[in-house]
């Protein structure tokens, strides 16, 4: 069987967790509960008859004051970051993460999630805005963790990408 | 000039053209010469060089296995029939071997199981195992093992994906995806956090430790080899686990440079990790010194307790030897125990009796194990009054004793008159005489002056006198009769008076008995007076159906004494007036 390791990033509070509380386990829950260091979670997919097991590395929240650990990037088929569009600052925060992890890793994959669509979008950045940032991205995906939203398609689409 | 240039390349270039001639453009020749022959070449010494390898490493054996597996699976499932064919035959044989391994299998896990689940041993395991949170299983292993290695991961370095994983018991084996992630990244997380300017590999985990636990990690290139041990792992199985992370390298070096996260290549490694699986029981030398020290101990306790069963056995046989003795005049048994070892006989004793050693000697009871304790009692068994008698009697020389019927005795010899009156007394103090008939007609005295006789009565009867008034008999409160505690004293009393009353009349005197009764102070004066006449009377007539002259006898009543000590008032006490010797003229003026 084909394992995968995907890597979560983000800014404080977006919702990575949730992400993959959803998808892996279908729940929501209002809690909020700062994730510190690495979680680590994983669920199987099957893509064209082909298993494939993702191993969904979720990293503790990132803001500007600390940096993150690239090492935990290290052999990722993909990353992820996640992004909050009822925080403005939330956008530039992501962008930043990008640009640190594409420092040390190049070449891999990056999707670009705008997470909690379930709530009304309440940031300054226009949709023209949004997608021009998300070209530096594999790809643009709007996600709410809270109903469950394109969620698998995301993971999907990770799965579908990695093989 | 012009042959100069020419000259030298010629001659490179016949000898390029020579071995080109020889062995061919790029050792053709040579190639196909080998390909030609390659088969024979091999075919000669393949299994030569199987047998060298397999004998220098091993590793000839870790390659065939999973081919050889593989294949098989391969030709079952394309060749079914075929193969049923040819295993039918041995069918039989294989299930009768089957049958037999589980039957024996089965047995011992059965004895296991009884000793690991009723021994007291096991139910102490149960108990620490719950004391400390860890199941019964996992306590019983880390009991049972030195160490013993329960699982093994194989990760691969970069991605922290698991390649493969083997456990020592498939039940038990953790989610080995998850714990090869977690455990890369808490290695990442190391790594980072206390060496950011040192290169990343000289900070990486070698070993994760809990109480019971130790996770031991072992680095290469490509792949992370991790090993989860219990107990204390020796410190050369980290060679071992090397030597099998090498061997992995090895074997595995293209699809791990190739990995993609495509784990297929690597599920035959399991020959290669199953080496590693080692583990070391417990020497049980330490339990077979306990077990023979508590065997000497339980023998030793039996031994001692068989010994201490024969002398309790012989003791009691002993007790009961004395309790079944023939009654001993003189000689009252009244309780015989057994403690630390000996026999407490307690005993009543008239001194006159023989001692109770003796007496168990002459039984031929052995007295080294009876301690005695024995009490002082009056008998009035005839025998122990005889002996009384006979100890008197032997204190005077001309007087001898014989027997005439069963209880009647002779008394004969000659005495003088004193002794013979002070013999009187001391038979007549002999408690229980009474029931000897003792004749003393045969005693002769021998004449003396008749004055001096007299004289010497009176002497007598005034001694008696004095010690008569000096005896006092005491009463309980309230009551006019003598109590059994005062018998002595008034057997003593109606003794003496008896005679006095023989004296008086033998030299002729007069004698009076004053019988003076008393009462204490509580009551009224006229109970009192009653009282103390009652007591008085109640002596009077004692004394008189005890053979006392009753005109002898002049009983009173004090009434209350006035006593500082009030208890004391409660008594009769008495007086005796005797009149002067009368001479013969003054008894017949």
């Amino acid at each position: 069987m084909n394992q995968k390791k995907v890597c979560i990033l983000g800014p404080t509070g977006v919702g990575k967790t949730s992400l993959v509380k959803q998808f892996v386990e279908g729940i929501f829950s209002e809690k909020y509960q700062t994730t510190i260091g690495v979680k680590i979670d994983k669920k199987q997919l099957s893509q064209n008859g082909n298993d494939v097991q993702l191993l969904l590395w979720d990293l503790e929240g990132i803001d500007r004051y600390c940096g993150f650990n690239p090492r935990y990037l290290r052999g990722a088929t993909a990353y992820i970051v996640v992004v909050d569009q009822t925080r403005s600052q939330s956008l530039l925060e992501g962008l930043d993460i990008l640009s640190m992890a594409r420092e040390h890793y190049p070449d891999t994959p990056a999707f670009f999630v705008v997470n909690k669509t379930d709530l009304p979008t309440s940031w300054h950045w226009s949709e023209e805005e949004v997608n021009e940032h998300a070209k530096s991205f594999t790809s643009l995906i709007k996600t709410s963790a809270k109903t469950g939203d394109n969620v698998e398609d995301l993971f999907s689409t990770i799965a579908f990408w990695a093989q | 000039m012009t042959d100069k240039g020419p000259t030298s390349a010629p001659v490179d270039d016949s000898l390029d053209k020579i071995r080109e001639l020889l062995i061919g453009r790029d050792d053709k020749y040579i190639e196909d010469k080998l390909n030609r022959n390659a088969k024979g070449v091999v075919s000669g010494v393949v299994s030569e060089a199987l047998l060298d390898r397999e004998t220098k490493d091993g590793s000839v054996n870790k390659v065939l296995v999973p081919l050889v597996e593989k294949s098989l699976h391969r030709s079952i499932e394309a060749n079914s029939d075929k193969i049923v064919g040819t295993l039918y035959p041995l069918v039989g044989t294989l299930v009768r071997k089957a049958v037999s391994a589980f039957l024996v299998d089965f047995v011992e896990k059965t004895n296991a199981l009884i000793e690991h689940s009723l021994s007291p041993k096991s139910i102490t395991w149960r108990f620490k195992a719950w004391q400390s949170g860890v199941r019964y299983s996992d306590y019983v292993a880390s009991q049972v093992y030195q160490y013993q290695v329960q699982q093994l991961f194989v990760i691969h370095r970069e991605t922290g994906t698991l390649l493969h994983t083997v456990s020592s018991d498939p039940q038990k084996s953790k989610d080995a995806d998850l714990i090869s992630s977690m455990l890369v990244a808490i290695n990442d997380f190391v790594a980072d956090a206390f060496s950011p300017s040192k290169a990343a590999y000289d900070n990486e985990l070698g070993e994760i430790k809990t109480d019971d636990f130790t996770l031991l990690i072992n680095l290469g290139p490509q792949a992370i080899l991790v090993a989860a041990v219990i107990g204390s792992a020796p410190p050369e199985i980290r060679g071992k686990f090397q030597l099998a992370l090498e061997e992995f390298h090895q074997f595995y070096q293209k699809p791990l440079l190739e990995y993609k996260g495509d784990n297929r290549p690597f599920e035959g490694c399991g020959t290669l990790l199953n080496d590693c699986l080692v583990s070391e029981k417990k020497e049980a030398k330490q339990g077979k010194k306990k077990r023979l020290a508590g065997t000497l101990l339980v023998v030793l306790a039996i031994v001692s307790l068989l010994t201490l069963a024969f002398f309790r056995i012989e003791l009691a046989l002993l007790q009961n030897n004395i309790d079944t003795l023939p009654p001993e005049p003189g000689i009252v048994l009244s309780r015989t125990e057994i403690n630390n070892g000996k026999i407490h006989l307690r005993l009543l004793r008239d001194p006159a009796a023989p001692s109770a050693r003796e007496w168990l000697r002459r039984y031929g009871v052995e007295t080294d194990d009876v301690s005695i304790s024995e009490s002082s009692f009056v008998s009035l068994h005839n025998a122990v009054i005889e002996t009384k008698l006979l100890n008197l009697i032997s204190a005077y020389p001309s007087l001898s004793i014989a027997r005439e019927e069963a209880n009647n005795l002779r008394l004969s010899g000659s005495i003088s008159a004193a002794q013979y009156s002070l013999l009187l007394q001391k038979v007549n103090a002999i408690p229980g005489i009474s029931q000897l008939n003792i004749n003393a007609n045969n005693i002769t005295i021998p004449p003396v002056a008749t004055d001096n006789s007299a004289t010497l009565s009176a002497a007598l009867a005034k001694q008696i006198a004095s010690e008569v008034s000096g005896i006092t008999l005491n009463f309980k409160k309230n009551q006019n009769t003598l109590a059994v505690s005062e018998m002595e004293k008034f057997n003593r009393l109606t003794l003496l008076l008896t005679q006095l009353q023989d004296v008086a009349h033998q030299i002729n005197l007069s004698v009076a008995v004053f019988i003076m009764g008393a009462s204490d102070r509580s009551g009224t004066t006229a109970k009192n007076k009653t009282l103390s006449r009652a007591r008085a009377d109640n002596v009077k007539n004692l004394l008189v159906s005890n053979g006392v002259d009753e005109s002898l006898l002049l009983p009173m009543g004090l009434g209350s004494l006035p006593l500082n000590e009030n208890a004391m008032g409660r008594t009769v006490f008495l007086n005796v007036l005797i009149s002067e010797a009368k001479t013969t003229e003054d008894k017949n003026p």
